[in-house]
């Protein structure tokens, strides 16, 4: 929330480094699903890898 | 989600087959179908439990943005002196450079003295002169007093007592005029009148300075502080006394300060009277309005080594601890889950 991100003179808003960094681990936990054979516990996949991103995002957003 | 569903497919099935292969014995089919079921329905309720969590996130994130006491417009302020010569005259000497440190009461520039150390010379004989003139019409007056109405009139002992007492008033003024003489004299130094830097110096040694034309700019280093321009939608969090945090636009720390008081009006545009003195009143639309911008001033209480406040510089202010709302938010829920296995045990 409070360092932006500088990128050669325009700051951006440090909640798109948390939507980025959301994205990256929800890439990291797609192979382990992929893996764990996760479409074997949940209803819909694609839905509850939606709702985790959320999860996540608003998970970096309370640590940092 | 490609990958996972191919593998997937051949597992879902096979109870199904398996079920469909033995419909002759009736005691295998009917365990496989509950737990068919019942596979089902967890899975669905995990799918929906997770679809819940994503809702009080996204509502927990978008309370987080919208009302939290923080904002990215903040700005570094700081008080100017600004200095004008008390008298004028040329500058004979200039003792400060550009961007210079001075201390209170230092020495900025020196005003040509020749004129005011003659005004001073001219105030001290005007005042000798009414001392003069002042004992002869005092002696007169007495010499006057002291006869007797056979050689002298009431009358003329009236003038003379009178002519004295002009002479004395006169001394008065001449005594005012060289008091004034020797101030005007001490001015032509001008000084600091704060500890600061001198900034945007544009004099020069020869340059005509004029009575009361600011000429010197000198940023108190003493009087800096924040201001932050929080939207209104924000005002219901903001406080005084709360502690505040900035990180300035390229530097890492964090400056803390605390919210030392709340601006108490901004201009509103629709109050500027117009034609026939009617206020001219912008027309707005119902749909999209943006939040104003209240200034909160923010006392700087501690700046970390290495950081040099600049006024005019732009940081984001936020109130309260950093991440405090969502580090108790936390913390209550871990309390609670502690508390929860305790009373449990």
């Amino acid at each position: 929330m409070r360092h932006d991100l500088d990128l050669g003179g325009i700051l951006i808003s440090p909640f798109v480094a948390y939507a980025a960094g959301a994205l990256l681990i929800l890439v990291g936990l797609r192979a382990i699903f992929a893996r764990i054979r996760f479409s074997r516990y949940v209803a819909n996949p694609p839905l509850v890898e939606a709702g985790l991103y959320i999860c996540l995002v608003a998970l970096l957003v309370v640590l940092f | 989600m490609p990958d996972p569903d191919p593998p997937a497919r051949p597992a879902s099935p096979e109870p199904e087959s398996r079920a469909d292969t033995l419909p002759a014995s009736e005691e295998p089919m009917l365990p496989a179908r509950r737990r068919l079921r019942l596979g089902r329905i967890l899975r669905l309720a995990a799918t929906g439990l997770v679809l819940a969590c994503a809702a009080a996130a996204a509502a927990f994130v978008w309370s987080y943005y919208v009302t939290a006491p923080w904002t990215r417009d903040g700005q570094v302020r700081v008080q100017v002196a600004s200095v004008a010569p008390q008298v004028s005259g040329q500058i004979v000497e200039l003792r400060v450079t550009d961007n210079q440190t001075v201390r209170k009461g230092d020495l900025l520039y020196r005003i040509d003295p020749f004129d005011f150390e003659v005004a001073i010379a001219s105030a001290e004989a005007e005042m000798k002169n009414r001392e003069a003139d002042l004992q002869v019409k005092r002696t007169q007056a007495q010499r006057r007093e002291q006869l007797t109405t056979l050689s002298t009139s009431i009358e003329e002992k009236q003038q003379f007592e009178g002519t004295a007492k002009i002479a004395e008033a006169a001394l008065d003024s001449a005594k005012a005029q060289l008091a004034q003489a020797r101030i005007n004299l001490e001015r032509t130094q001008v000084r600091s009148p704060v500890n600061g830097r001198v900034t945007n110096l544009l004099l020069r040694t020869g340059d005509y300075a004029t009575k009361g034309t600011v000429n010197v700019a000198v940023i108190d280093t003493d009087s800096f502080w924040i201001d932050g321009y929080f939207e209104e939608t924000k005002m219901a969090h903001v406080r005084v006394g709360d502690r505040a945090e900035a990180v300035l636009m390229g530097f890492g720390d964090i400056v803390r300060g605390t919210v030392e008081s709340i601006t108490l009006g901004i201009s509103t545009a629709n109050a500027a009277p117009s034609t026939q003195g009617l206020p001219s009143v912008n027309p707005v639309y119902t749909w999209v309005r943006l939040a104003q911008r209240v200034p909160v001033r923010i006392r700087i209480d501690h700046v970390p080594e290495g950081v040099t406040l600049v006024a005019g510089m732009t940081c984001t202010v936020s109130l309260g601890e950093a991440g405090a709302r969502g580090r108790d938010w936390l913390l209550v829920a871990w309390n609670r889950l502690r508390g929860g296995g305790a009373a449990a045990r």
